[in-house]
Parts: structure tokens; C-alpha cells; sequence
């Protein structure tokens, strides 16, 4: 049974934990999989970062777009009903969308490297869709390159997004994240 | 090597959902086509009524500029559906207006899609589709094509319906743009009682029942009959 | 590369189609290059016989490109592919590379443009293995021009030394895509029947190969998730 408001709810409570840690995991209904990521994307928990970058995997730019445009630019708050949200500023969020792993992450890293501010926090909007393109090995090298990004301090946080189809998927996940924030239940 | 699940939608159409792994995929576009009193609107309703007891957003978009009052009429014969569901769970929607005045596709298009970006429904049905065809300028196959292009950007499950002439087997410019196709149809007993049928005729990803199956049409609504042939 | 040497009584090489039971139908494979229509109705397997084919191009070390004609994003029609289980993660992106012709057709209605946009990409890619599907669309979305399309298309294959599967939907007023027959060497035709029991079966039919001697008639062919097959044997 799905509940929308239930789930925006857990992750506006989840908030302070998204904001402390760099490496978190958001476990999601897949059917509000867009939802969640949509709301990680405006929510003020990337202050001091210059720009949020987000890897929609195989979600079209030209819909997460006009979602953004739709729900996180100061319009009636409908879907979240929170307005105190922020809104991002124009230009803040950038959008990446591709398959294979691999070439996802070459054209974000390209996407970093054109920022004037050196430092920016990442959106993975849909980790377990990966699955269906990519081998178990070339996600697990997915995910070893944002480590290195974050070691090397070019990204500041990593906010994974993932439903639970893939248990392998998520287990990687797991490993990945210092903390988790399920709202499957 | 087992290839990694999709996430399925359950249709709301008893007996149809193990006929098809589960449920419809998730996303995925559906043509239930058919002639008419074969169910297609029915089936669609009941579809929507089961989002709405999932907690899911619905949205109906009706092609037929019928009033609001109508369709709840039309619903409160069958017991499947709740008319509180209107306005919430499930949003009426009217197309009528673009269809008539300067039919322009991209308008209808564009308005659609704002829909869904508001809305952000998990279920959608455009009831019914076909009359399109003789209301809008330039090429209806053309816009067809933009409509499910557009529709393949959301990550909602549609139902299309559409109307199946006399000597068609199916709508052939409906039938390559969507990855399931049902097929409704009808025909005389020996004993001169009419029985409806409802047949998967594709279905991308999903190993599915073939063949028609017996269907029961009522005040309970759409139900197929397991097994029956 | 591999070995092509399946060679016919004719001196052909052939390559493996990929679909189980139907390279013993046509002296063991189909001619390379060559092209080949493959026509059905809804459902009667086509994209899954396509992508067979490609698949196992790359088990034998070939390059496969796909162009798809529908417009819908690459990735609607991978995940439901990715389903297929003779589909191997590894080989798509490398060994299978996917092209969105559809958009392309949207804007572009000249003939030349639409081929020296599919050549860019062969040049690039160089396959021995092409399908186009379905190719069928075209028609819809160039209109008039179709027909010097189909012969452009006719002509330049010849110069992309490979073997070419294009998807065709049958439409109710012809048995098959008759246009595009007339530029393929091989015509195999997918269609329904029903059983004894009422239930839908499908068929395969080869209904013309240049060049080579094939098995006619229809064969029961299997259509599921592990992928398509002509029963040997059985009509």
C-alpha cells in the first residue's frame, strides 16, 4: 500500500541524517522511486556544495526536467506539501542519464570538471536500474569510482537511490553507504 | 543467468494477473483494443480502481469530452469502484477541448504531459484513443507515434484503448508503438448466447498465457475465467 | 574474426542465425552478406529473432548494431530485452551497439540523409551483423519517399559487406511488407495459427532465399522469454 505523503514525510524527518553523513543509501518504494529522488534533489541538504549533479540512469532528462521546473521552482508544493522547502536556483542541478555504468560516469565526471565551484554532491536516482544493463562487475566498479571522487574531494556527498529488485544491487549498496534511510516499508 | 526482475503493477482484473507473471510491467504502455460492448472501458476503470486501493495516483484522460457526471454514473453500476476515488485517487481529465477547436497535436501532447508532471500518477488510460484519428489535423499516425514516445518518458503504467474495425484483427498503427497488446472480442454461442473473450497478444518481457480466455462481464465487472477456453 | 567457413553447397560462407532449428533449413546459415526480411504480426517474435541473431554475432566475435526505428528512448526497449535470457550484459554497449533512428525520422524525411546517417554509424561501428527494426516505420513517418528510400538502402548494402535482418509488420491488406521483399535476398515470414485446443500458436515460414536451398512451409515456432525457435520437424 502506497502512501506518498507517509514517504516524503520519513524523508523529511530523515533529513538531518541525509546532511551529517557523505555516503548514504535511500531504499524506496519503486513506484515512488522519482518521488524520492525528485525530493533529494531540492531539498536544502546541500548547502555548500556548488551544484547538485543527478544520474537519473535510465529516467529522460527532458521529464526530470520539467518535474524540477514543475515541483522545485517556488510552484504550489502539491506532491511534498512542504513549503519551506527551497527551491534550487536555476542551473543548480544538472542531469546525467545513461546505461552502461561506465560511460554514466565518464559523462558525470565531465559534467563535474565543467562547475566553477570545484566541489558538488551526487544524486543517483535509480541504482538498481542499473542491473538491467550492466553486469554485477561493472556496478561494482560504478560505485568504486565515486569512492575515489569522494576521496579526492571532488563530489562532498553521495546520496544512492535504489528500490529493492536487485538484492545483489542492494547489498553492494549497503557496503557502500554509512547510513541508510529505508522507506520500503 | 537469470535476468533481474521488473517491478510489476497489479492489473485489478481477476484471473489476468497470472496470465502474465504477476502483473503489468513497470512501466510499460498497454493497447487493450477491441469492438464495441467488449469491455474496454470497464476494464480500464477497474484498473484504476485498483491503483487507487494501492494507494497509487490515477489519471483518466477521456477522449470523448463526457461530462464528469457521466462517468460516475457510468462507474457507480460497478462494485469495484468507489466514486469518492473521482478528484483524488483518480483524476477525470478531458481532452475534449483540444480535439475540437484547433486540434493541433502538439497542444494535446503538451497537454498531457503537464499532466503527468503534476500529477505524477502511477497509473494513466487514455479512453479511448482511435477517435483521435478524425479529430485531429496532420497525420494521426504521426501522433500516435509522438504520444507513445512521450508517454515512454514517464515511469507510469498506460492503458490505451482503442476501437478494432470489423475484418481487423487489431489496430495496426497502434500495435508496434506499445509493449503489451490485449485483445477483447465477442461471438455467439452455439446456443445463441454472446461470449466475451480476452487474449495477450504480446507482451515485451514477460512470458505470458496465449490463447483466449473466457471472460465475465458484469455488475462485479471484468473477470476472466481461469482456464476456460 | 571467426571462421566463417560454413560453407553451403554453393560456395557461400554462412553465418549462424542464432535461432535454434533454423540453420539446418537453409544449408546451414544465412549467406554472408546478405539481407533478410523478417515480417509477422504483433507478437510473433521479430525483435526477439533480431536480437537473437546479434547475440550470437557477438558469442562468434562479430559486431552487431541495431538501429531502432520507434523513437522511444534506448533504454524503454533494453530493459524489456534485458528479460530475454540468451541476452548477455557484457555484449551490450560493445559487441551490440544500439542507434535511435526513430528521432532522427521525426525531422529528416530525405532518403539520402536518413541512409548517410545509417552509414555514419556502420562506418563507424563496423558490423557484420545490421537489423533495422522495424523498418516498416519509415514508411509512415517519410511517406512518398519510401520507395526511393528502400531502393538507396537496396544499394548500399551491397557495400556494407554484412548480414542485414530487417523487422517488418504485416499489415491486414498484404501477407507480407511487399516493398521491402523486393530488396531482400531472404523472406521469412512469422504468423499465427490456432491449435486444435483453441490456443494461439505461431510459425515460421521461409518463403524465398536467394541462392539457397530451404526447407518451405510453416514450422511451429516457439516464442518465450528464453528466446525463439523453429521446432524441427513439426507443423
Amino acid at each position: 500500500m502506497l502512501n506518498v505523503q507517509n514517504v516524503v514525510m520519513k524523508l523529511r524527518l530523515a533529513l538531518p541524517t541525509i546532511t551529517e553523513a557523505r555516503k548514504v543509501l535511500v531504499t524506496a518504494p519503486p513506484m515512488l522511486i522519482n518521488h524520492v529522488s525528485l525530493y533529494l534533489v531540492c531539498a536544502p541538504i546541500h548547502a555548500g556544495a556548488g551544484k547538485v549533479l543527478f544520474l537519473s540512469v535510465d529516467r529522460p532528462n527532458q521529464s526530470m526536467a520539467r518535474l524540477l521546473d514543475r515541483h522545485c521552482n517556488g510552484g504550489p508544493q502539491v506532491l511534498f506539501g512542504n513549503p519551506e522547502m527551497d527551491p534550487p536556483r536555476t542551473g543548480d542541478v544538472s542531469c546525467v542519464t545513461g546505461l552502461f555504468a561506465p560511460k554514466l560516469m565518464v559523462d558525470a565526471l565531465g559534467q563535474l570538471s565543467d562547475s566553477p565551484e570545484t566541489r558538488s554532491s551526487m544524486v543517483v536516482g535509480n541504482l538498481s536500474a542499473l542491473g538491467f544493463y550492466n553486469s554485477n562487475d561493472r556496478i561494482k566498479e560504478f560505485l568504486r569510482r565515486i569512492d575515489e571522487k569522494l576521496r579526492e574531494q571532488v563530489v562532498t556527498r553521495v546520496v544512492l537511490v535504489t528500490d529493492r529488485t536487485s538484492g545483489y544491487i542492494l547489498s553492494l549498496a549497503r557496503e557502500f553507504a554509512e547510513k541508510e534511510v529505508d522507506l520500503s516499508g | 543467468m537469470t535476468a533481474q526482475d521488473l517491478v510489476r503493477l497489479k492489473s485489478g482484473i481477476p484471473g489476468m494477473d497470472e496470465m502474465m507473471e504477476g502483473g503489468f510491467p513497470f512501466p510499460s504502455t498497454i493497447l487493450v483494443a477491441g469492438g464495441a460492448g467488449t469491455g474496454k472501458t470497464t476494464m480500464a476503470l477497474q484498473f484504476l480502481a485498483k491503483g487507487a486501493l494501492e494507494g497509487e495516483q490515477g489519471l483518466f484522460f477521456t477522449t470523448l469530452s463526457e461530462p464528469t457526471q457521466w462517468m460516475l454514473r457510468y462507474a457507480s453500476r460497478y462494485g469495484f469502484i468507489d466514486r469518492s476515488y473521482f478528484g483524488k485517487q483518480i483524476k477525470y481529465i478531458d481532452l475534449g477541448p483540444f480535439l475540437t477547436e484547433n486540434n493541433q497535436p502538439a497542444r494535446i501532447l503538451e497537454y498531457i504531459e503537464e499532466q503527468i508532471a503534476e500529477h505524477m500518477p502511477q497509473r494513466i488510460v487514455i479512453d479511448p484513443l482511435t477517435v483521435v484519428g478524425e479529430m485531429i489535423s496532420g497525420s494521426y499516425r504521426t501522433f500516435l507515434y509522438d504520444l507513445t514516445t512521450r508517454l515512454k518518458n514517464w515511469q507510469a503504467v498506460s492503458v490505451l484503448t482503442g476501437e478494432v474495425l470489423p475484418g481487423q484483427m487489431y489496430p495496426v498503427e497502434l500495435s508496434y508503438v506499445v509493449d503489451t497488446l490485449v485483445l477483447l472480442s465477442t461471438d455467439l454461442s452455439p446456443e445463441g448466447t454472446r461470449r466475451k473473450y480476452l487474449e495477450i497478444l504480446k507482451m515485451r518481457g514477460t512470458n505470458h498465457a496465449t490463447g483466449k480466455n473466457l471472460v465475465d462481464l458484469s455488475a462485479r465487472g471484468f473477470v476472466v475465467q481461469v482456464g476456460l477456453r | 574474426m571467426t571462421d566463417k567457413s560454413n560453407a553451403g553447397a554453393n560456395d557461400f560462407v554462412r553465418i549462424k542465425s542464432g535461432i535454434p532449428g533454423l540453420d539446418p533449413m537453409m544449408e546451414g546459415g544465412f549467406p554472408f552478406p546478405s539481407t533478410i526480411l523478417v515480417a509477422g504480426s504483433a507478437g510473433t517474435g521479430k525483435t526477439t529473432f533480431a536480437l537473437q541473431f546479434l547475440m550470437q554475432g557477438a558469442r562468434d566475435g562479430e559486431q552487431g548494431l541495431y538501429f531502432t526505428t520507434l523513437s522511444e528512448p534506448t533504454q524503454w526497449m533494453m530493459r524489456f530485452a534485458s528479460r530475454l535470457e540468451f541476452i548477455n550484459k557484457d555484449f551490450l554497449g560493445k559487441e551490440v551497439k544500439y542507434v535511435e533512428l526513430g528521432n532522427f525520422l521525426r525531422d529528416e524525411k530525405d532518403p539520402r540523409k536518413i541512409i548517410d546517417f545509417m552509414e555514419e554509424h556502420i562506418t563507424e561501428v563496423m558490423p557484420q551483423r545490421i537489423v533495422v527494426d522495424p523498418i516498416t516505420v519509415i514508411e509512415e513517418l517519410i511517406g512518398g519517399n519510401y520507395r526511393t528510400f528502400l531502393y538507396e538502402l537496396a544499394t548500399r548494402l551491397k557495400n556494407w559487406q554484412a548480414v542485414s535482418v530487417l523487422t517488418g509488420e504485416v499489415l491486414p491488406d498484404q501477407p507480407y511488407p511487399v516493398q521491402v521483399s523486393y530488396i531482400t535476398d531472404t523472406v521469412i515470414l512469422l504468423s499465427y495459427g490456432l491449435s486444435p485446443e483453441g490456443g494461439r500458436r505461431k510459425y515460421l515460414e521461409i518463403l524465398k532465399m536467394r541462392g539457397t536451398g530451404h526447407t518451405t512451409g510453416r514450422h511451429l515456432f516457439d516464442v518465450s522469454r528464453n528466446g525463439v525457435s523453429v521446432q524441427a520437424g513439426l507443423r
